[in-house]
């Protein structure tokens, strides 16, 4: 694999060769493999390995992109993107590209072993779940990654990263019940299978024979995976820079003020230790920790060098890949957890429901925060304290905002759960009141 | 310089050897353009170039796969290697033997009937149409963000096989999009044309941009999100609904594309996406729809998204039916699942790139047009809504619990549309829905929605479909679902 010296060496001298006023090349390069397995087999493994190169040359406030995943063809492709900056037109607002923020990260959240995982070892860890499943089926996919980013610009950023990533997870099934377990890690060797299958098992046997209730505002107990992928889609809503500078996010008018209850403190931190992913973004610029709501009141939202130019104000390091209209998002969203145990926040239920997961969640309305979606793969009834009943799949419609209002306690526990383009690493969560629009089958 | 034929046989004498009891490889060459312009500045010009192999094999009664951007001699033998010891890894856990369903040998090629290459034209002038149109969004001072774009894919296949299949393929596809944002006093509302989630895109040249009519329709669009800053509420109720033939066609993506696709059937995204309540036992007795529910998948149309020559397993495109009259009477198929059922392939078998698996993809999946015209249905609807455009779709892991959400709506009464109406939604249950389809708009005014955005497997995988469809009654629907 190429070192980070010669990496740097061929951008820097690459960069001397654009005609372009201001350039920057971002390079990735790396080996995915994903065995997924269901009815308990293994049922579609793939490799692959590739690179990625894109180049943004700027003349003047005119910008072109070109982008190629062959690096021989990276002098053609600066030459490309040069050639579509001079065909392009002015954007009033651009300043220049990002000059500080470089970070050079070599061997942060890398695993060698992770990197010569390969399919023997994964079919050897699904295995274990299909095992654990027992007169279950198993379902699921176990990915193993090995890359490195890096991010150069003429303007003196160099920032590289090697990154490796484990993501293992299944659903245990049979007819009528289901239940989900999942967990990642840089380390694969630090995933447990047989652990994450008898998880799921421990509650595939409780969800035999679940009934079906009737629609309404019940109290639910969310399971970190359906709180990340909540806050997930409240991100998209309006924490990045660009919807609040068009005024069409949820946070127009509201900074300073309470939106949220004030048991929420939820930050971006990519350089937590519990967080996952690239420490800097895709203008080469390290990923700052920024406040988003502290004690639920509103405090920022994130940017990237253009927004932060045009708001003139500092770039917390959030830039999406050049190109993307959706402007900076924050990927690594971290949420305060609570002082006690699930089972004592489901204990505080008279009666609720425990939520273990959503399905295909979607946003009707991003300012009012409204969002729709199912529950999946483990919903119980909670009555008096306890967790009573299986429960079939219940559709929710529910402004996340009030949601988040609502919130009466979080887990102390928390874990690290797939949101929107990234990780977030957070607590289950009590909320007081949430609207069920329809069961499964009315 | 060894040519691309020459490479793929590489491959299958490598894999051969080596012990495959099938292979298969693709090379794929790829690039893109994609053009944005936002509020009279050029917000996005784009060129991206991709291109690389991946080779399929049966071994050990399990699959391999492996690819690489790297397309020499000595990767793909590497290559080759690797998708072996992949399948030899997956038949450690596996219940039977991988069969495969049999298909003709093919020594084929095809190509995209293109007018104007869009790839052959200058950027001015495929921006030109997008400036016009992004300024007449505007002309309404309600109306904030103005965006126009433009999208332009060239890709070309290679395929062969060890059954002696050798099949070369040059794709293109072209498309074209408006959208106007409106803001006030913290209300956004957001139209699109002619279609949200891409606009409209086809297997076409520019000569389909074109006759998208973007600067015509640009400011009728602007003017109606200006005027859903003002419009009600869509109320909730239970009443008839009308949907136009685009949010129609992501009905019948997400409730019978979707569902009808046989892996999901038989269980093999379940753990990610999901199931589908058809299961086997339906085929052939199942009432899916009222009667007047007709929808086939068709590769061939001209023109529409999901329209190719052969499929990523060298099948050649075809039309078949999914529901007829009502019943439910197919599937879309792939070598392995149709073997299964002992059913014959349908061609629908696509992976997104050289780097990804094929997995059975709708092509173009549509409703047969009925005989009413649209002015006669909502003159026949005494009480209901007409909604148009998609805005947010989600639909239960088994395809039967749906809610849909669409940019603007109408409340109609006593035949007709009287008042515009904002936040609309439905929602309903697959079967049901489609039972209480009582009138289908007649062929003036059907046409095929391309869909740039069907995203399904792990890694996720993007396919371009199509859907034709016309506008639709609905009975007892409920709308306006709160939160």
């Amino acid at each position: 694999m190429i070192s980070k010296e010669e990496t740097k060496k061929l951008m820097i001298e690459s960069l001397s060769q654009s005609k372009a006023d201001e350039t920057e090349i971002l390079l990735t390069r790396g080996k995915s493999e994903l065995s997924r397995f269901s009815n308990s087999v293994i049922h579609q493994s793939t490799s692959k390995v590739d690179d990625y190169i894109q180049v943004r040359a700027v003349l003047g406030k005119k910008i072109g992109i070109a982008s190629t995943n062959q690096v021989s063809e990276l002098s053609s492709t600066i030459e490309k993107a040069y050639e579509a900056a001079k065909l392009s037109k002015e954007k009033a607002d651009f300043v220049s590209l990002p000059s500080e923020g470089s970070i050079e990260a070599q061997g942060t959240r890398y695993s060698q072993e992770t990197a010569d995982f390969g399919p023997k070892e994964r079919a050897d860890y699904i295995g274990n779940i299909i095992e654990a499943a027992k007169d279950y089926k198993a379902a699921g996919m176990f990915e193993t990654s090995a890359a490195f980013m890096a991010i150069a610009n003429s303007k003196g950023i160099f920032s590289f990263q090697r990154q490796t990533e484990a993501n293992l997870n299944t659903i245990i099934f049979n007819e009528d019940a289901s239940a989900y377990s999942y967990t990642i890690s840089y380390d694969a060797g630090k995933i447990n299978p047989e652990a994450l299958g008898k998880e799921a098992y421990g509650t595939v046997i409780k969800s035999k024979n679940p009934i079906t209730i009737e629609p309404g505002v019940y109290t639910v107990v969310l399971k970190a995976a359906a709180v990340a992928e909540m806050l997930g889609l409240l991100s998209v809503a309006g924490f990045g820079a660009l919807s609040y500078q068009e005024k069409r996010s949820f946070m127009n008018g509201k900074m300073g003020k309470q939106i949220a209850s004030k048991k929420i403190n939820l930050f971006d931190n990519a350089s937590d230790k519990m967080s996952f992913g690239w420490l800097f973004d895709y203008e080469g610029v390290k990923r700052e920790k920024v406040d988003l709501l502290i004690n639920g009141v509103a405090k920022n939202v994130v940017f990237d060098s253009f927004t932060a130019n045009r708001g003139k104000t500092k770039n917390t390091g959030h830039a999406l890949p050049a190109g993307s209209t959706y402007g900076p998002l924050p990927l690594n969203l971290i949420l305060d957890n609570g002082k006690e145990d699930v089972d004592e926040l489901i204990s505080g239920v008279d009666k609720g429901l425990l939520i273990n997961r959503f399905h295909y969640t979607n946003l009707e309305d991003p300012v009012k925060t409204v969002f729709t979606g199912m529950t999946r793969d483990g919903t119980f009834l909670i009555e008096k304290g306890k967790v009573t009943t299986p429960v079939t799949n219940m559709r929710f419609t529910q402004n996340i905002l009030k949601a988040l209002l609502e919130v009466e306690g979080f887990s102390k526990e928390r874990s690290l759960a797939s949101g929107l383009g990234g990780y977030s690493y957070v607590p289950a969560a009590k909320i007081g009141k949430f609207n069920f629009s329809s069961s499964y089958n009315e | 310089m060894i040519n691309e034929k020459e490479l793929t046989s590489i491959a299958l004498e490598s894999t051969k050897s080596l012990g495959a009891q099938y292979a298969d490889i693709r090379i794929i060459k790829g690039k893109q353009e994609s053009l944005t312009v936002k509020n009279a500045e050029l917000d996005e010009l784009t060129l991206s170039e991709g291109s690389g192999f991946g080779v399929r094999v049966i071994h050990s009664g399990s699959w391999g796969f492996a690819a690489s951007n790297k397309l020499e001699k000595d990767e793909i033998l590497k290559v080759s290697k690797r998708a072996i010891e992949i399948a030899k890894a997956s038949g450690s856990i596996k219940s039977q033997n991988i069969e495969l369903a049999p298909i003709d040998v093919v020594q084929d090629s095809y190509q995209t009937e293109i007018k104007a290459n869009p790839f052959d034209l200058s950027v001015e002038e495929k921006l030109k149409i997008l400036f016009e149109a992004e300024e007449l969004i505007r002309k309404n001072k309600a109306v904030k963000i103005g965006q126009a774009a433009s999208e332009f894919y060239q890709t070309e296949k290679s395929f062969a096989n060890s059954e002696g299949s050798y099949i070369t393929q040059k794709i293109i596809e072209s498309g074209g999009a408006i959208k106007a944002t409106a803001i006030a006093d913290g209300d956004v509302q957001v139209r699109s044309y002619p279609n949200s989630h891409g606009g409209g895109v086809a297997t076409a040249g520019f000569e389909f941009v074109e006759s998208l009519e973007l600067v015509q329709n640009a400011e009728r669009i602007g003017d109606e999100a200006a005027a859903l800053l003002k419009a009600h509420q869509c109320p909730p109720l239970t009443t008839e609904v009308i949907l136009d033939g685009s949010q129609l066609a992501l009905q019948i993506h997400e409730s019978l594309g979707h569902p009808t696709e046989l892996d999901r059937v038989m269980g093999t995204e379940i753990s990610y996406a999901g199931g589908s309540f058809l299961s086997l036992d339906k085929l052939g007795k199942f009432k899916y729809g009222s009667e007047i529910v007709n929808i086939y998948s068709d590769a061939t149309i001209k023109d529409a998204l999901g329209t190719f020559g052969y499929d990523d397993e060298g099948v050649k495109a075809q039309k078949f039916d999914l529901v007829r009259n009502g019943i439910l009477v197919g599937y879309s198929t792939s070598r392995e699942t149709a073997k299964v059922i002992k059913g014959k392939p349908n061609g629908t078998m696509r992976a997104d790139n050289w780097g990804t698996i094929p997995l059975i993809r709708m092509t173009n999946i549509s409703l047969e047009p009925g005989d009413i015209g649209l002015d006669e249905l909502i003159s026949d609807t005494k009480d209901g809504v007409y909604l148009e455009t998609n805005k947010s779709w989600s639909i239960d892991d088994l395809r039967l619990n749906f809610q849909f959400a669409t940019e603007i709506g109408w409340r109609i009464k006593n035949g007709k549309k009287v008042e515009l109406l904002k936040g609309c939604n439905y929602a309903g249950i697959t079967p049901q829905f489609w039972n209480s389809c009582d009138a289908i708009t007649g062929k003036d005014h059907w046409q095929i929605w391309g869909l740039p955005n069907c995203g399904k497997g792990q890694p996720p995988q993007i396919a371009h479909v199509a859907h034709g469809a016309s506008p639709a009654r609905f009975r007892k629907v409920k709308v306006g679902v709160g939160g």
